[in-house]
């Protein structure tokens, strides 16, 4: 190869890297790091398993507490579920956990949550309960189940 | 219709395309970033930076306050271009503390992209200030567009990698993240109607499976097809737009925004604001100007 030849090819070296160099770099990291932000391995919907799960709180007379009124939503309350199950290293999913770990999660679900809002702490008995979707044949099969109970009394 | 194209359909960046989409990020960031900053106190389950003790001990209610002050004078610097190395490299640490911070409390809204986009426009003017021959006005668009393909491609990938093709074929459970998705909405704000169009859209998912495994094969495609957007403004335009049409679709059957992901996308590839600026904003300001005079 003469120097001419390595000039060139130094120089598509250098384009390419400012073309594709920090997707490159973005997508190696996401690999290395994985879910450490600002990396990421995107991992959103990657599967669709026979399953998914709702968690929600009740009041005394056993009506929901919409999560806007404990300054959480919905989908915060699910994210909490499996944030604690991992660090706590429990498995989840497809009705998998025994009473006694969702008591643990529910447990700590509720010390979360009360953090953002003090409004359970003011509801004399708050039940959280998680709603389990599943297909059974063609049909979606829907369990309520009750995973924590507080008295604030 | 002709003068809008002439302004929006070119192959380089202007400064006002660029002021654009600054305005527009900083709107999107600084509403979040303060958010997060000023309800977390504490990071009960560690995650990525409060992983290390250093970071975890120095958050308290004063950094937090502190952080945000400081969110408002980069932003302005940002917003002005002043000291952009700086400015930006700043933002990102702001970011990857704040966004870190709510992961740390149990919280993943994805918000990697958004903390990303200010590291690479900080490479952008880090490397043209070294290399004076590259422009740093049409890096810094590039490498945006970078490292948000980067995050599609890894959505793609990561798919492909754990579901294979089941991803697509398994459409049928599709319906049940429907239900959950329109659950959460419905349980954040005790509005049964939501609840009732998750069950309609649920049940169309159900008995359509050939036009739901169609959406979810196109979504793949684009999604691992997404470094088609590098290097070419019109394509990234024209890429976009698709992008955008896969997240109206999400957002419609699925009631999920992604706002960490679909706003930088949207706002570096296809820029509305100077489209709107172009299109009306600018017209109505020369209109008053003219009938003012």
């Amino acid at each position: 190869m003469d120097r001419n030849q390595v000039v060139v090819n130094m120089y598509n070296l250098k384009r390419y890297l400012l073309l594709y160099g920090i997707t490159l770099f973005y997508i190696a990291g996401g690999y290395i790091f994985q879910e450490f932000h600002p990396f990421s391995k995107f991992p959103m919907y990657n599967q669709l398993p026979n399953w998914s799960y709702v968690f929600y709180y009740t009041d005394t007379k056993n009506n929901i507490i919409p999560c806007d009124a404990i300054n959480f939503s919905g989908a915060a309350l699910g994210h909490l579920f499996y944030n604690i199950a991992e660090s706590e290293n429990i498995k989840f999913g497809g009705g998998m956990e025994s009473d006694d770990e969702l008591e643990r999660i529910g447990k700590q679900m509720y010390v979360e949550t009360t953090k953002q809002s003090n409004y359970l702490n003011k509801v004399k008995t708050v039940k959280l309960w998680r709603k389990h979707f599943s297909f059974e044949g063609d049909e979606i099969n829907v369990k309520d189940k009750l995973i924590y109970e507080k008295n604030n009394e | 219709m002709k003068k809008i194209m002439s302004e929006v359909w070119t192959n380089t960046y202007s400064t006002t395309e660029w002021l654009a989409a600054k305005i527009s990020i900083m709107y999107v960031w600084l509403l979040i970033t303060i958010e997060i900053l000023f309800i977390y106190d504490g990071a009960p389950f560690p995650q990525g930076i409060f992983t290390i003790e250093t970071i975890a001990s120095i958050e308290n209610r004063i950094t937090n306050y502190l952080l945000i002050l400081a969110s408002l004078v980069f932003g302005m610097m940002y917003l002005y271009e002043i000291k952009m190395r700086l400015t930006t490299i700043a933002l990102f640490i702001i970011s990857v503390f704040a966004f870190s911070l709510e992961e740390s409390n149990g919280i993943l809204n994805r918000y990697s992209l958004l903390s990303f986009i200010f590291f690479a426009q900080f490479l952008a003017y880090q490397i043209s200030y070294y290399y004076k021959n590259l422009d740093h006005t049409q890096l810094r668009f590039t490498f945006s567009i970078q490292a948000i393909a980067a995050g599609y491609i890894l959505s793609g990938l990561s798919k492909l990698l754990v579901s294979g093709f089941s991803w697509v074929t398994n459409s049928k459970y599709l319906s049940l993240q429907i239900i959950k998705s329109h659950y959460y909405n419905y349980l954040t704000y005790g509005n049964p109607e939501t609840l009732e169009l998750g069950e309609k859209y649920a049940l169309f998912a159900q008995h359509n499976s050939i036009v739901i495994e169609s959406l979810l094969t196109a979504s793949i495609i684009l999604e691992l097809f997404a470094w088609i957007s590098i290097g070419n403004k019109k394509r990234a335009l024209v890429y976009g737009i698709l992008l955008m049409l896969m997240h109206t679709g999400i957002g419609i059957l699925m009631d999920i925004k992604l706002v960490g992901i679909s706003r930088p996308m949207f706002i570096f590839m296809v820029n509305p604001l100077f489209i709107v600026w172009v299109a009306a904003l600018r017209p109505l300001s020369k209109f008053f100007k003219r009938t003012h005079n």
